[in-house]
């Protein structure tokens, strides 16, 4: 652990103490920086002036013609901007950025301006933890490889997570979450029964790639307290995704064969799937897990005039499996008359296993969530009180912390003077546009 | 995480998968499971790997270098390994199970305040939800995944596998190496509640934020991107199907150059990503007939060649034959399976330690464990 405790930080939980410096972009790497600050470690994010982007640039204004709800038009919908409006830092204010660094500080620098490398050779010595999600010649270039690190600091631990890792043939490739899903063989295994392959709707990969690269720290930070040495990880997000297919990809090892798509069916369960409800684009998962659970789910359906879904062969699972078609195509005209939330509670109370397809809205106004306090609003530079999505985990003796995204180079100057710097000293990295809290026009 | 014990009495992917974490790290992960076998020894997919009929895939896969012994949750058997523990990982589903985690855990708390206890479920021990029953489906669609994809004039699809499960296993085992971590140093261990509905809620890209900050309902697009770049999509070439990420402003020239849409390139407003987006159709009609012509190899190193990044959607048999995952030695060898049989490997190595592959237990395999 690192013990100097000297910098001013919110409290601290699990992970007091600990000091990692973030160098990351779009959302694995800033996603396990958030997490682990969110478990108490002190994370410092460092931002090139230029990293929160220049596409979204400058002379950007409120369209007054868009309304809450209306997908916001091509010039300013990448930003995710709270209404829209990307007010006059914009840079402060892109909700796709906002909602996956917070609980972090920042440091503006460009580290190869005067005294650049200086103060981040300095903050190596005294941090825990390097965490970089760049390619791995960016790495190299940035000077922010393991070797010289662990030379600045010989107790470092440092992560390199990358699309495809730092070895092999593909390392240099460019890795969106998409071309990792079909990298994997997961994309080409998901789909309709009898369809082409199907990517995530989101850039799945980058979540678990972030999970994964928080996983690595804190097992790097583990290894470090038995060897008390420098340890390096070199996570590929391509190889973490694998972990999702380890039974596929055993399964087709030893057969030769890819895996067929199956929709939402499942071998070990009929009726298996997802059914149409009352409005536009709702719906709502259910697994039938035992022939129990069919005879109660045939008793609902029964109860709303329902007939004809039970037969004899139906009452087993190869029946039923036999007969999947014809059993989706009766429950559809069933479920249709249902709000999904309320078919959901009436299956679930006969215990049987189902969940309304939950949308972006539906999430937020979840009463689940809002009890276990999963929607977070933070108070941010340049934006005020906004929602976004919490911390997922509840410990009985511990709080997580939680805190608003930092305004591009907030902490600049509660960091360089931690680090010795005076404010004549800071006020010349500022003139030399080593620091900084505005991106270049 | 060398030196840890762990004891997994949980029945559900996400702790299987959690566990699955630990001993790739360096753990000892003891698997207590029923008389009748752990739930994921009958679950699909299935091998055929010997004389005694099909094996489940999903439990050689998750339960690879772990041990078992057979024990009730509720006996001297489990209290005596527990006991042993640094973390007991538990499960539940549905409101009996809840009620009677939650006792087995705060027992656990109070035998050894030292200890982590870790509870995997779906929607977590407290909250209007908590009773609910679970599978890896309904874990799709609460967590807010399911409706994002597939075709939008069609039901929306699960991926090929409990992925949205795997989420909560992975978010339980970032708590627990915590948790963990803080017990090695103050010597207070804690109890752990991970519901994999939150879990997944706290994986989106920018789905909640769009809401929140715009109204905005997310949708889903098929095998194009929402909604703010084009192309970042699926297209079909003469053997198969590529993945195309024009994101930047000199990949979509790569783009344009390699498929020879030069009125695209002509067109300065499909220079922003979300214009593309909104003219998608206009946009794949000029470069749809590049895949057409082309197989999915010469439709990549051409549009690579333009650095317009591009792959092949591999299926998992050519992902098997990867160069760059046989270069990284990522594919391990299991016992007991044969020899074709080829296990995903650690999700990372660290300090370059390549972590030992064996196989899955028979069930009780190490029953001895608990007299010893």
């Amino acid at each position: 652990m690192n013990d100097d405790v000297a910098l001013p930080r919110p409290g601290g939980l699990d992970l007091r103490g600990i000091r990692i410096l973030e160098f990351s972009v779009a959302w694995a790497g800033p996603m396990a920086g958030r997490w682990l600050g969110e478990l108490g470690a002190d994370v410092i994010k460092l931002e090139h002036p230029t990293s929160r982007g220049l596409s979204v640039g400058e002379g950007m204004r409120a369209d007054p013609t868009w309304r809450r709800g209306e997908l916001p038009g091509p010039a300013l919908r990448n930003g995710v901007f709270p209404d829209n409006d990307p007010g006059e830092h914009w840079w402060n204010r892109l909700g796709y950025f906002n909602k996956i660094n917070r609980t972090k500080r920042s440091l503006c620098i460009d580290l190869k301006a005067p005294g650049g490398r200086e103060i981040f050779e300095e903050l190596v010595r005294r941090s825990d933890v390097v965490l970089n999600n760049y390619s791995p010649r960016g790495v190299k270039s940035l000077g922010i490889d393991h070797p010289t690190l662990r030379a600045i600091n010989p107790r470092i631990v440092t992560i390199d997570l990358s699309g495809f890792g730092a070895t092999g043939p593909e390392y240099d490739q460019v890795s969106w979450g998409p071309i990792l899903e079909a990298a994997s063989g997961l994309a080409d295994a998901t789909g309709y029964e009898g369809s082409g392959p199907y990517k995530q709707g989101l850039a799945f990969p980058d979540a678990v790639g972030g999970l994964h690269g928080a996983i690595a720290i804190l097992a790097a930070l583990w290894e470090r307290e038995l060897t008390g040495e420098a340890v390096h990880i070199d996570v590929s997000q391509l190889e973490t995704y694998l972990q999702l297919g380890g039974d596929l990809a055993l399964v087709s090892s030893i057969t030769g064969e890819a895996p067929r798509r199956h929709g939402n069916r499942s071998p070990d369960a009929a009726p298996q799937g997802v059914y149409p409800c009352a409005g536009e684009d709702r719906w709502i998962a259910l697994t039938v897990d035992s022939d129990e659970a069919w005879s109660r789910l045939v008793a609902l359906a029964e109860a709303d005039g329902v007939s004809g879904l039970a037969t004899e062969a139906r009452a087993t699972l190869d029946g039923r499996r036999g007969d999947h078609d014809a059993i989706d195509a009766a429950l559809a005209t069933w479920t249709v008359r249902f709000d999904a939330q309320q078919l959901m509670a009436r299956l679930q109370a006969a215990s049987i296993p189902a969940g309304a397809a939950m949308s972006n809205e539906d999430l937020v106004h979840d009463p689940h969530l809002a009890e276990r306090g999963f929607l977070a609003t933070v108070e941010q530079v340049d934006v005020g009180p906004l929602t976004f999505p919490g911390f997922p985990v509840h410990f009985e003796r511990h709080e997580h912390q939680l805190f608003a995204t930092p305004a591009l180079g907030q902490h600049n100057g509660e960091i360089l003077r931690w680090l010795g710097y005076d404010d004549d000293a800071i006020a010349a990295l500022e003139r030399s546009g080593t620091v900084t809290d505005t991106p270049p026009v | 995480m060398r030196g840890l014990t762990i004891v997994d009495a949980s029945r559900s992917v996400g702790g299987a998968y959690c566990t699955r974490l630990f001993t790739t790290l360096g753990a000892d992960v003891c698997v207590v499971e029923p008389p009748g076998g752990h739930p994921l020894r009958s679950a699909p997919p299935w091998i055929e790997v010997g004389v005694d009929g099909p094996v489940s895939a999903a439990w050689q896969y998750l339960a690879a270098g772990k041990r078992s012994v057979v024990a009730e949750l509720d006996g001297d058997a489990f209290a005596t390994l527990s006991g042993r523990a640094d973390l007991v990982v538990l499960s539940f589903d549905g409101e009996a199970e809840r009620l009677a985690t939650l006792e087995r855990a705060r027992r656990l708390r109070q035998a050894d305040p030292a200890a982590v206890v870790l509870v995997l479920s779906g929607f977590g021990l407290r909250g209007p939800y908590a009773a609910y029953r679970s599978t890896p489906l309904v874990d799709w669609a609460m967590g807010g995944h399911l409706l994002l994809n597939g075709e939008r004039h069609r039901e929306p699809i699960a991926g090929a596998g409990p992925w949205s499960s795997y989420l909560g296993g992975a978010t339980a085992t970032i708590a627990a190496q915590a948790a963990l971590l803080r017990a090695r140093l103050t010597g207070e261990g804690d109890l752990i509640d991970v519901g994999n509905m939150e879990s997944a809620a706290a994986c989106h890209q920018w789905s909640i934020t769009i809401y929140t900050h715009q109204g905005v309902r997310k949708t889903r697009w098929g095998n194009r991107h929402g909604e703010a770049h084009h192309p970042l999509a699926l297209y079909r070439c003469t053997d198969g199907w590529v993945v195309v990420g024009a994101v930047s402003r000199h990949q979509w020239e790569g783009l344009c150059i390699a498929a020879d849409a030069v009125e695209l390139l002509a067109d300065d407003a499909l220079y922003t990503p979300a214009e593309r987006f909104d003219r998608m159709e206009e946009v794949d009609a000029a470069i749809n007939p590049f895949f057409a012509a082309r197989s999915r190899a010469e439709a990549v190193a051409e549009l690579q060649e333009h650095r317009c990044p591009a792959g092949q959607v591999l299926n998992l048999c050519e992902s098997l034959r990867s160069a760059q995952l046989e270069a990284r030695a990522f594919w391990a060898v299991p016992d007991g399976l044969g020899p074709q049989a080829r296990l995903a490997g650690a999700p990372f190595r660290v300090n370059d330690r390549t972590v030992a592959r064996t196989a899955a237990p028979a069930l009780g395999a190490d029953q001895d464990l608990v007299t010893r």
